[in-house]
């Protein structure tokens, strides 16, 4: 929290929230500092950890659902999707002139989720045939589906006009920069269930490996799982994007992590996935904002740098658990 | 406390892939089902899974239609092995195996659930499997990992009742050399003594005269013959099914008989 254009020490830190529970601690602070930190960088912090955990649990619902530790919903335009529906959100929202506050908000997540639900369905019709997934053919969707929602989105950014909605970059790399505390409060309130429900539907999850129809032989409601899973992770994908744009990777990378290191029952790598995901956004972000201080990167930038050549190691190392 | 199929037909566009079958399976009773490929071996094990739902006829389980158990008792009730034998992620074979006991745990494999795992993985060869990742296991290995699954999803502790259960298997034994082979017709014959009710389908006929109580032969969407195993293991019979020329004769030892499928050419 201490990290950026306006420094603050980690006693200083210290000393600030004590200071706001009535206990003097540590050094002194200027008044600068305080509201740096209290207005910007508490709630930025948390946002990053809330979001890395959305995206991380929208990566394990996602594969698991798809049964392929390929599935990221940024990379196959889920989150694209998300993006235009946010994007159009933010503008309805400045036309109801609510664009400043909770309804404004909830309105932004809510435009993201349909779209990220339709991208998800679409994806899911074109890439499954007879209760398999193909991976390729997702991959190949996603790619087309990615760039019709980046087209769309800067069309909309370009017609809108309209300063809120943010840029093109933005919605592509994503950017903590522009969070306040609605945001957190919101993600929050969303990301925190949706993982709690991802973490129930572990063992189902699990039976859903051996196949659709073999999981349906376990006693395990197929469609109604597909139709929990999907939502959740359309959710948690539209709840990211709505507070920092797309965030590509972290979906990818967190889980496949989690499974190697920890172990692969999904409701372990449901809740690991989702704290290893908001410790590593939190890294990725520092990085973003100190590297080339005081000129921000886009934190997308950050993870891609670090996905794409996981993803690649991935495709080479896996490749006898793809070749199915 | 049967399982059974009451002139099932599936029809598919103008291809009939069963024509009014009919079949059943005891509680205690291997029923090898035989035939060539193509026969409707495989539709037939999906109808009474419940996997599909068949254009005329049903499939029941003691007399109520499998499409009418609520899904979790009857995934209490039946197990089923299909071809699809791959799975997802980094599994072990043990963690596949234990997610047979899902319909009975919920999720939260105790003591018992993995007592009776690890001794079907022991029983099908796979105790020195359990902790290798299921996805680079062979066909084989696989296989039998698949069979202890299907076998651990019907074993009954003491608190769930005397229920008849059963196993249907979809080619168990495919991939397997000849000692496995037995191996996995062995775990059949005790789950069978335990009174389960086992239906595999069944390539080697020679196993289906040594393990099964009875035999189904079909070809063409239809059950030609159903009966003990030296009944329906005639040379007529088979060589029509099979369209191959059959040698049958007394097995030399044992009291089953054994089934030849004679080289082309050579008669």
């Amino acid at each position: 929290m201490g990290v950026g254009a306006v420094a603050i020490s980690p006693t200083e830190v210290a000393a600030i929230f004590g200071a706001r529970l009535g206990l003097d601690i540590g050094p002194a602070f200027s008044d600068q500092q305080e509201t740096v930190l209290t207005a910007i960088r508490a709630p930025r912090v948390l946002a990053t950890a809330i979001v890395g955990a959305a995206w991380a649990g929208a990566g394990v619902a996602m594969q698991g659902l798809f049964r392929t530790p390929l599935a990221d919903p940024a990379l196959v335009g889920i989150g694209g999707g998300a993006a235009l529906g946010a994007a159009l959100g933010t503008a309805l929202a400045v036309a109801l002139g609510v664009v400043a506050g909770y309804a404004g908000s909830v309105l932004v997540v809510a435009m993201a989720f349909v779209a990220a639900v339709i991208a998800a369905v679409v994806i899911y019709r074109v890439a499954s045939s007879s209760g398999r997934v193909v991976v390729a053919t997702m991959l190949l969707a996603g790619i087309a589906l990615s760039a019709f929602f980046a087209a769309m989105t800067a069309l909309v950014v370009a017609a809108g006009r309209v300063p809120e909605m943010g840029s093109l970059g933005f919605w592509t790399l994503g950017s903590f920069a522009g969070v306040v505390g609605r945001d957190v409060v919101i993600a929050a309130l969303i990301v925190v269930p949706a993982i709690a429900l991802l973490a129930r539907l572990g063992p189902r999850l699990d039976a859903l490996a051996l196949g659709e129809a073999e999981a349906g032989h376990l006693g395990v409601d197929v469609p109604r799982l597909t139709l929990l899973s999907g939502g959740i992770f359309a959710l948690l994908t539209a709840v990211a994007v709505a507070t920092a744009g797309v965030i590509a990777f972290v979906a990818l990378m967190v889980p496949s992590l989690i499974r190697r290191w920890v172990g692969r029952p999904h409701r372990v790598v449901a809740i690991g996935s989702a704290l290893l995901g908001a410790t590593l956004l939190v890294v990725a972000d520092v990085l973003a904002r100190s590297l080339f201080s005081p000129v921000e990167l886009p934190i997308g930038v950050i993870t891609t740098l670090v996905g794409a050549p996981f993803f690649l190691w991935l495709l080479l190392h896996e490749r006898g658990l793809l070749a199915r | 406390m049967t399982y059974a199929a009451h002139g099932v037909s599936v029809r598919i566009g103008s291809a009939t892939l069963l024509d009014s079958v009919s079949l059943e399976v005891r509680a205690g009773e291997i029923v090898a089902l035989a035939g060539p490929n193509g026969a409707g071996k495989s539709t037939l094990i999906q109808v009474l899974a419940g996997d599909r739902v068949p254009s005329a006829g049903s499939a029941t389980l003691e007399g109520r239609a499998v499409a009418e158990w609520p899904r979790a008792e009857l995934a209490r009730r039946r197990a089923v092995m299909s071809t699809d034998r791959a799975v997802a992620f980094a599994f072990t074979a043990e963690e596949v195996a234990l997610l047979g006991r899902l319909p009975l745990h919920g999720g939260d494999p105790d003591d018992t659930d993995r007592a009776i795992v690890s001794s079907l993985l022991d029983a099908v060869d796979c105790a020195h499997l359990a902790g290798r990742v299921y996805a680079t296991l062979s066909t084989g290995e696989r296989q039998r990992v698949q069979l202890a699954r299907a076998a651990a999803q019907v074993v009954a502790t003491e608190d769930d009742g005397p229920a008849a259960r059963f196993l249907l298997l979809d080619e168990p034994t495919s991939s397997l050399d000849p000692a496995h082979q037995h191996t996995a017709m062995r775990l059949m014959r005790q789950s069978a003594d335990a009174g389960r009710g086992v239906l595999a389908v069944l390539h080697d006929l020679n196993l289906a005269a040594a393990y099964a109580d009875r035999v189904v032969l079909m070809r063409e969407a239809r059950v030609v013959e159903t009966g003990a195993p030296s009944d329906v293991l005639r040379a007529d019979l088979l060589e029509s099914v099979f369209d191959i020329p059959m040698l049958v004769i007394p097995h030399p030892q044992l009291s089953h008989p054994l089934v030849i499928a004679e080289p082309y050419g050579q008669r």
